[in-house]
């Protein structure tokens, strides 16, 4: 691989990443596993006068579970996540998602903040903590903030963290009693991109309709998507019911795919649907056991 | 000393290791990392060339300013086209005049002509300072409008992509056999159909490489690369760098997969050539993945307006067809691909009325060049998807229309129209074996059952045909003036002062096992085990011998490398069993050579291989008189091929090994995605050399063919973009993205090679295109057909909905 020339920064500690992007600002970017940001530079799409690898900060490496929250250091990898015992029983959607990425091998490389924060509208674990209402914890050299899942994606590759600040951790909580969450990626070879991908996560009552409930897009728009069209008509529908359709259609209503050779915007609008159709009889079999996502 | 020899079949006695699933020598190598490779090779010296690249399907370049590229620190030299070109003679092509003046130097000048045609070499101390460089030349392109299928290329008025020749239709022939027009006119049925076959590449791992050292003091040029055929292409280089061929000295180590595309990197080495012996140093240049998939060589691309006659109890009558073949901006190997339909033009089956119409057109898009089962699989396509809608409009199964149709075992050896005379085998025992081996009633139900569920489901079966080696004798048909004919290949074989053995081939392989069949091959002519044979590994100019068609490709291995080092083991074992009958005074036809000795069946003792070498390389004087010293023989097999028996038939291959595919594709009419849920075929490479490497090869046409029905499309936009430059967006399947494969042999011997084998390693197409029809079969009761060898989820899904309304 021939990237561009760069200062290649090393930091041993979350405070020394902070500081160095304090001082280098725009002219930074944070190298966390390399699944993208690596072929990016290798084909000289990009190029920064420096680069800072922060893969040595094992302060962000770390899955914590707490009843029902759980909260994911940055740096933790997705097949680290993939292979928790833990994630895979009460957070299946993750698993889910994890076990959808790329290979085993961009896995074990490959982080949660990387994932979360590149903004590529094609990655999977946005549309998961955007159906989760994860909450994603960003610092800096001068303070920690949160900001939701479904605020963080800006535009594509663009996300609400300014160039000083970085993601180190998401949490999620789920509610008490019966709650479900899938993850279905629709996608050509095993290890590809999707050509549309669907999360959802919601509780269901003791009736079997649906309460409070999560949609999140992948490879639908410019950015990760949020529903809340499809959020709003799934809530109070049963999980087999006319609530679903009209979610689909909500979901198409607040997508945008462009055409290209994985689809026409009409086929992908037409897989979306597919897909959500089944993510949500996906998620509403995982209900039915309680205590478990 | 070397021989021209012509080889006829015989028995072969007491044949152990040929014939047996012997493990590749080669694979603890390759396996366990060690594999030595073009861009393995150091010397001191080296600087690093990047290929600067056009980013225009079509312009005219009007300057190129390079001195920032030249400030870029640790840059040694930028070569424009111009300048390169300066240095060169254009490389020679197949076309009649005029389209001969079409000019190809491997680099433009003050033209580009697709979408990543080199137009500067730069060389740097490092590879990172020569990608800075290429960042910083500055070019000025006046853009034109590109021309990107064959058909528009076709049109009055197109832009022209060779200004300096008339049209872009750079070559057009009509060739007719039999009474077509007749068999038409007087058909119970004729069905038309208009098919795309979608332009794929077979995508090796290892990408193009090249280094250069030019010496100076013995005018040589050395020349590392893993171009798959060096001896054949060196005539061209040579002529290119205006250079005596004598001078390039070429070797080729282990080569990460070929497939036709890597005979197609011979422009690079002399772009690299130029800059080696202008800057004084060697260079090296490695092609990057995507400049593989824009740059180097695609398969071909096809549109067929294709019609079959048929009568009423399914017999062919004929078939006639236009092919419009869209060539890429230039023509380095083709009209070949085109003109290739002629070799089994008829593919199994019996009819004799045909009318092939070729159209190569030339586009602002990469050059086609060879790809596994070049131009083969296409005839085939056409072909079996003719005769698969024939069936379907005749109601007669098409496993039954099939074997009305097919040349039988008992008319072998059968001379087809265009001239081909097919080796044997038995084509409806193949098909039967496959569809045994299948269950194929199962499998129809199984299908069946898919459907009730509502699934689209369908079956597809199909016929492919490898014909192989090329007599080039074909080129007379593409160009009166070739004066081209025949082909051959060089062996050596050698047992030196202490007995120790070895082997060289011409054949350049990459990845075939050619060191482990050597091996077999030798070993049973010698009477050793394969371990006590020492095969050459891959091809020295200066070690290995050639012929100017040596290399590995058409399928040739098992016809002219084999035959070339049989024959030479069986004359350096001629030479010992007359030396050992002197030393044990006995008659030669007494002796037998088994275990690693010459032993006298008549009791007069036995001398071990070890001490009959002695005495050939060291003892000279107790040598029978007339006996030449050394144990060597230098073989160059001529494959027996005549001459053209016109100006459009001849027998321009000598096997013609076939394939018998079924599939079952299962389709999710919600997305159109198809998935093959088993697949089985049986072919016929007549006697196997080592059954375990065929099976091998059949896995890998299959990992190809599927892959190129069901993932791999190169689409370019309309500006002439490629859009699928990486492996993220050109879809080879990967082991879990395929099924597995239920494969097996019969085995009818080839009537005319010296081992009964026939050429198998491209296949036939069979598998992608029992994919097309099983398509077909899955369409059926939405009354829709199919159109294309690719099968694009976004085009089934449309068909289905415009179909159902679903």
């Amino acid at each position: 691989m021939t990237p561009a020339s760069f200062d290649y920064l090393s930091p041993a500690s979350l405070e020394e990443a902070l500081g160095l992007l304090k001082e280098h600002g725009d002219d930074a970017k944070i190298l966390a596993g390399g699944q993208s940001l690596i072929p990016l530079m290798k084909l000289r799409f990009t190029s920064f006068p420096y680069v800072i690898d922060v893969s040595r900060i094992k302060e962000l490496k770390y899955i914590r579970k707490e009843g029902r929250k759980l909260t994911i250091g940055a740096l933790t990898t997705t097949a680290e996540l993939e292979e928790s015992g833990e994630v895979r029983d009460e957070f299946q959607i993750i698993h889910d998602a994890c076990s959808n990425i790329a290979d085993p091998l961009v896995r074990n490389m490959g982080t949660v903040g990387g994932n979360l924060s590149h903004g590529d509208p094609g990655n999977d674990l946005p549309a998961v903590m955007i159906a989760l209402k994860a909450r994603f914890n960003l610092q800096s050299a001068s303070g920690k903030r949160s900001v939701s899942a479904g605020d963080y994606y800006k535009d594509t590759f663009t996300t609400d963290a300014s160039p000083e600040e970085m993601l180190v951790s998401v949490e999620i909580e789920i509610p008490d009693g019966r709650f479900g969450a899938a993850y279905v990626k629709h996608k050509r070879r095993a290890g590809d991109f999707s050509v549309a991908g669907v999360a959802v996560a919601f509780s269901l009552d003791g009736s079997g309709r649906l309460g409070s409930a999560g949609v999140g897009l992948t490879s639908l728009g410019p950015t990760p998507l949020r529903s809340a069209g499809a959020e709003k008509a799934l809530e109070g529908s049963k999980p087999d019911g006319e609530g679903v359709k009209k979610a689909v259609e909500a979901a198409r209503a607040d997508s945008n795919p462009s055409s290209d050779f994985y689809g026409s915007r009409e086929y992908k609008l037409f897989v979306l649907g597919k897909i959500m159709e089944k993510c949500v009889a996906e998620a509403a079999g995982r209900a039915q056991k309680e205590g478990s996502a | 000393m070397t021989e021209s020899v012509t080889l006829h079949r015989e028995e072969t006695k007491n044949v152990k290791w040929v014939g047996s699933r012997y493990p590749r020598k080669e694979d603890l190598r390759f396996v366990t990392g060690n594999g030595m490779y073009a861009s393995d090779i150091r010397i001191p010296g080296l600087a690093h060339v990047a290929i600067a690249r056009s980013p225009y399907a079509s312009a005219k370049i009007k300057g190129i300013d390079k001195s920032k590229a030249l400030e870029v620190p640790g840059v040694v030299a930028v070569f424009t086209g111009e300048e390169i070109v300066a240095e060169l003679d254009p490389l020679p092509n197949l076309l009649p005049s005029p389209y001969d003046k079409v000019k190809d130097y491997g680099i433009a000048v003050d033209r580009v002509r697709y979408a990543g045609e080199p137009i500067a070499v730069v060389v740097a101390e490092s590879n990172y300072a020569a990608w800075d460089a290429v960042e910083q030349l500055e070019v000025d392109y006046e853009p034109l409008s590109p021309v990107l299928t064959a058909k528009s290329g076709c049109e009055k008025g197109a832009p022209l992509v060779h200004e300096n020749v008339p049209t872009n239709v750079v070559w057009q022939r009509k060739f007719t056999y039999g009474d077509v027009d007749e068999v038409f006119k007087t058909a119970d049925l004729v069905v038309s159909k208009k098919f795309k076959w979608h332009r794929f590449t077979s995508a090796p791992l290892e990408p193009n490489v090249v280094v250069v050292d030019y010496d100076k003091r013995h005018v040589i040029f050395n020349i590392w690369s893993n171009n798959q055929r060096p001896a054949f292409n060196q005539a061209a280089i040579a002529k290119a760098l205006r250079i005596d061929a004598n001078r390039l000295h070429f070797i080729s180590p282990d080569i990460g997969g070929g497939f036709g595309i890597k005979n197609e990197n011979y422009p690079y080495i002399i772009l690299l050539a130029v800059a080696a012996r202008r800057i004084g140093r060697p260079v090296r240049w490695i092609e990057t993945r995507t400049e593989h998939m824009v740059a180097s060589a695609h398969g071909s691309e096809i549109n067929y307006e294709g019609e079959m006659a048929f009568s009423r109890d399914g017999k062919i009558l004929g078939l006639r067809a236009k092919a419009y073949h869209d060539e890429g901006a230039y023509m380095r190997r083709e009209p070949i691909a085109a003109f290739n339909f002629i070799r089994h033009a008829t593919l199994t089956y019996t009819f004799r009325n045909l009318e092939m119409d070729i159209y190569a057109v030339v586009t602002n898009k990469c050059p086609v060049g060879p790809n596994r089962s070049y131009g083969k699989m296409q005839q085939g396509f056409l072909v079996e998807r003719l005769l698969e809608l024939g069936a379907k409009k005749l109601g007669i199964d098409p496993i039954e229309i099939r074997l009305r149709n097919f040349v039988s075992s008992e008319q072998m050896p059968y001379e087809t129209p265009t001239g081909a005379i097919l080796d044997g085998g038995d084509y409806s025992r193949a098909l039967k074996k496959v569809l045994e081996n299948m269950d194929y009633a199962a499998l129809v139900k199984e299908r069946d059952r898919l459907r009730s569920e509502g699934k689209l489901a369908g079956v597809g079966i199909s016929m492919g045909m490898d014909a192989c080696p090329i007599n080039f004798s074909s080129n007379r048909l593409i160009n009166p003036k070739s004066t081209a004919s025949g082909e051959s290949e060089a062996a050596w074989v050698k047992i030196d002062e202490d007995g120790n053995i070895s082997a060289a081939v011409g054949t350049s392989p990459q990845g075939h096992g050619h060191e482990t069949v050597v091996s077999q091959i030798v070993a049973d002519v010698l009477g050793v085990h394969p371990e006590q044979v020492y095969a050459l590994p891959g091809f020295d100019s200066w070690t290995h011998p050639s012929t100017p068609h040596s290399g590995t490709y058409a399928s040739r291995f098992a016809i002219a490398g084999a035959s070339a080092v049989n024959e030479a083991a069986r004359r350096v074992r001629g030479k010992v069993l007359r030396i050992a009958a002197f030393a044990l005074k006995e008659d030669v036809e007494n002796l037998e050579l088994a275990d690693g000795s010459v032993v006298s069946t008549k009791g007069k003792g036995k001398v071990p291989l070890k001490e009959v070498a002695r005495l050939a390389w060291r003892d000279l004087a107790n040598l029978p008189e007339d006996e030449e010293p050394g144990l060597y023989s230098n073989v160059i097999y001529k494959t027996p091929f005549k001459l053209p028996i016109d100006s459009q038939r001849g027998n321009f291959s000598l096997t013609y090994s076939y394939s018998a595919c079924v599939v079952l594709l299962e389709i999710d009419p919600g997305t159109g995605v198809s998935r093959v849920k088993r697949v089985g075929i049986v072919e016929d490479a007549g006697n196997q050399i080592n059954p375990l490497i065929v099976e091998g090869q059949v896995h890998g046409q299959m990992g190809h063919q599927l892959g190129a029905a069901l993932y791999e499309d190169l689409v370019y936009d309309e500006a002439g973009q490629l859009l699928t430059a990486t492996f993220k967006d050109y879809l080879a399947p990967t082991a879990s993205d395929l099924p597995s494969y239920e494969t097996g042999s019969i085995v009818v011997p080839s009537l005319f090679t010296p081992l009964g084998t026939r050429g198998t390693g491209e296949g036939g197409g069979a598998p992608l295109i029992a994919c097309a029809n099983a398509m077909d079969d899955a369409l059926l009761p939405l009354g829709v057909e199919y159109d294309s060898s690719y099968l694009s989820p976004i085009k089934i899904r449309e068909l289905v909905k415009s179909a159902s309304g679903k």
